[in-house]
C-alpha cells in the first residue's frame, strides 16, 4: 500500500509540473449569458454578461482564451470543450469553425456530416444539442507568447 | 453519493496509470447531478460546470495537456404558472342549478416546486349574472375527476404543492341564480399566484427558489387566471318518464307495466340522438310493445327508429329542434 501511494505521488508530480517549465500554455475557460437591451430608439443590443445565475432558455456564450505564456512553440494544438449535460450547443461562434462529437468525444467530425442512429435503428441528420464535445484543432503551432480565443454559443436546456 | 458515482466512472474508464486525465473528466462537467436530465428545463439549484482542456506538443515535441479554470454557474429557480379551464366552455347550465362544478387546471411552468394560492372570483363584469362560489376543491388524488372521498376542500394555509411541469386539476362548486334566464353567461375566474410571490417578471427574491437557489419571476408574473362561463340553456334536452300500472293497479307477478318517456331536444344541437331504458329488474320485456309517438316499432335491430336490445330498449330520434316524442313499452313482472 504504501509503495502505490507513493508511485501515485510521482505521476502526479510529473504530470502536475512538468508542463509548467516545458510549455507553460494557459487555458482560461469563461461562460457569459447574453442580455438583450432595448434602447429607447428600439435599436436592440446583446451585451455579455458573466454567467453566474442562469434560467432555463438562457442564451449562453462559452469563450475559451488561450495562450502560450513560453519561448518554445506548442504544436499539435487541440482544445477540447465537453458540452454540460444541461447545455445544448448551440452553434460556433468567431471565426474558427471547430469540429464536434456527438458520442462523448469518441470521434469528430462537422456537425453537418455527422447521423445520430435513433432507437429503431434509422439514421438521422445530427442536431445542435446532441453535440456532447467540441474541439477545435489548430493547423499551425500557437508560437510563444502567441494568444487566442475560440467560442461557441448555447442555450440552458 | 455524488463525486462516489463520478468516481466509479473513473475508474471503469481509465487506467490508473492516467491520473490527470480521471481528474480532468471529474470536473469536466461529465458528472452532473440526475436532475439535470429531466425533459422539460434544467430544474432549480442544479450547478454546472464547465471545464475546457488542451493537448499540444512542447519545443522538446513532447506531448502535454493542460486544464482551464472550472467555471461554475448556478441554475436559479424561474417561477410560472399557467391556468387553464378543463372541458368544453360555455358549460350549460340550468337557471337555479345548485353544486355546478367548473374545472380548471394549474400547470407550473417554472423549474423548481412551488406553492401556489388559489382564488376564485364570480364576481366580474362582462356577463349577465354572478354565479355565486361554493367551495374549491383540490383534485388531491391526481385522477382529474371529482371524488369528494379523497379529494381536499381548499382552504389558505393549504395551497398546494405542485412539481417543476406538473399540474393539478381545482374542482370549482357554484350555484346559478334563479334570476338567469336562457342565454345568460355568468362568468367565473380562477387565479393561482406563487406564495413565494407574484409581480413585475424579473422580480428577485434571494434563496427562495429551490436548492437555495435564488427565485426569480418569469413572463407570467407568477400568477395566471383563467375564466370559465356558466351559460343559461333552458332548451336542454330532457326525457321524462312515467308509468302505469295494468290491471288492478298493484305491482303483482305477472303485472303489466306501461313506460312512457317524453323526449324534448329543444332547440339544443343534439346529433343522432338515441334514448336506450334498460328493462328494470324483476320484470321481462313484453314483445312488440315498444311504439314511437302512438306506432308501434318491431323488436328486431331494423330500418324502423327502434328496437329491444335483449336487455334494454332503445330508440333512435330524429335530429335537433324536434318537438316532444313519446316513447312507449310494456313490461310484464317475474
Amino acid at each position: 500500500m504504501k509503495i502505490t501511494l507513493t508511485l501515485i505521488a510521482i505521476i502526479v508530480a510529473v504530470f502536475g509540473s512538468a508542463p509548467a517549465i516545458a510549455a507553460p500554455v494557459e487555458l482560461i475557460s469563461n461562460v457569459f449569458v447574453e442580455q438583450r437591451i432595448i434602447a429607447e430608439d428600439g435599436h436592440e443590443t446583446i451585451k455579455l454578461l458573466p454567467a453566474e445565475r442562469v434560467i432555463p432558455g438562457d442564451k449562453l456564450r462559452f469563450i475559451i482564451t488561450y495562450k502560450n505564456a513560453g519561448e518554445a512553440a506548442a504544436g499539435d494544438f487541440v482544445i477540447t470543450n465537453p458540452v454540460p449535460e444541461s447545455v445544448a450547443y448551440a452553434g460556433w461562434d468567431g471565426d474558427f469553425p471547430p469540429v464536434v462529437s456527438i458520442d462523448k468525444g469518441k470521434s469528430y467530425g462537422v456537425l453537418e456530416a455527422l447521423l445520430v442512429r435513433t432507437a429503431d435503428g434509422a439514421e438521422r441528420p445530427a442536431r445542435p444539442d446532441d453535440v456532447t464535445h467540441v474541439q477545435w484543432k489548430f493547423a499551425n503551432p500557437i508560437p510563444g507568447g502567441g494568444a487566442g480565443q475560440v467560442s461557441f454559443k448555447a442555450e440552458l436546456r | 453519493m455524488f463525486w462516489g458515482k463520478c468516481e466509479l466512472r473513473c475508474v471503469r474508464n481509465w487506467s490508473v496509470a492516467k491520473p490527470t486525465v480521471c481528474s480532468l473528466l471529474l470536473v469536466a462537467g461529465a458528472c452532473l447531478s440526475p436532475a439535470s436530465a429531466i425533459a422539460l428545463g434544467t430544474a432549480a439549484g442544479t450547478t454546472i460546470i464547465n471545464v475546457a482542456h488542451a493537448t499540444y506538443t512542447d519545443g522538446a515535441s513532447l506531448p502535454q495537456s493542460v486544464t482551464s479554470n472550472a467555471v461554475s454557474i448556478r441554475v436559479e429557480e424561474i417561477i410560472d404558472v399557467v391556468v387553464s379551464t378543463v372541458g368544453a366552455q360555455p358549460v350549460a347550465v340550468l337557471s337555479g342549478d345548485t353544486g355546478r362544478m367548473m374545472t380548471f387546471r394549474v400547470t407550473n411552468s417554472g423549474n423548481g416546486p412551488e406553492n401556489y394560492s388559489l382564488l376564485g372570483n364570480p364576481l366580474i363584469g362582462g356577463d349577465q349574472f354572478d354565479p355565486s362560489l361554493v367551495r374549491i376543491v383540490l383534485d388531491s388524488d391526481g385522477d382529474g375527476t371529482f371524488d369528494p372521498l379523497n379529494d381536499q376542500i381548499y382552504a389558505p394555509g393549504g395551497e398546494p404543492l405542485i412539481g417543476a411541469d406538473g399540474s393539478i386539476d381545482i374542482f370549482l362548486f357554484v350555484n346559478i341564480p334563479g334570476s338567469a334566464t336562457n342565454g345568460d353567461q355568468g362568468l367565473l375566474t380562477l387565479t393561482a399566484s406563487a406564495t413565494t410571490g407574484s409581480g413585475t417578471p424579473g422580480t428577485l427574491f434571494p434563496g427562495a427558489g429551490q436548492g437555495g437557489s435564488d427565485a426569480i419571476l418569469g413572463a407570467a408574473s407568477g400568477t395566471s387566471s383563467a375564466t370559465a362561463t356558466a351559460l343559461v340553456t333552458s332548451d336542454l334536452p330532457t326525457l321524462a318518464k312515467s308509468y302505469v300500472i295494468g290491471g288492478d293497479g298493484l305491482p303483482t307477478k305477472g303485472a303489466r307495466i306501461t313506460y312512457t318517456i317524453i323526449a324534448n331536444l329543444g332547440g339544443s344541437a343534439v346529433t343522432s340522438p338515441v334514448v336506450t331504458d334498460p328493462i328494470p329488474q324483476g320484470t321481462h320485456y313484453v314483445p312488440g310493445s315498444l311504439m314511437l309517438d302512438g306506432a308501434a316499432l318491431s323488436d328486431a335491430d331494423d330500418s324502423d327508429a327502434g328496437h329491444f336490445t335483449g336487455s334494454a330498449v332503445a330508440v333512435a330520434l330524429p335530429g335537433s329542434g324536434g318537438g316532444p316524442q313519446s316513447i312507449n313499452f310494456q313490461v310484464e313482472i317475474n
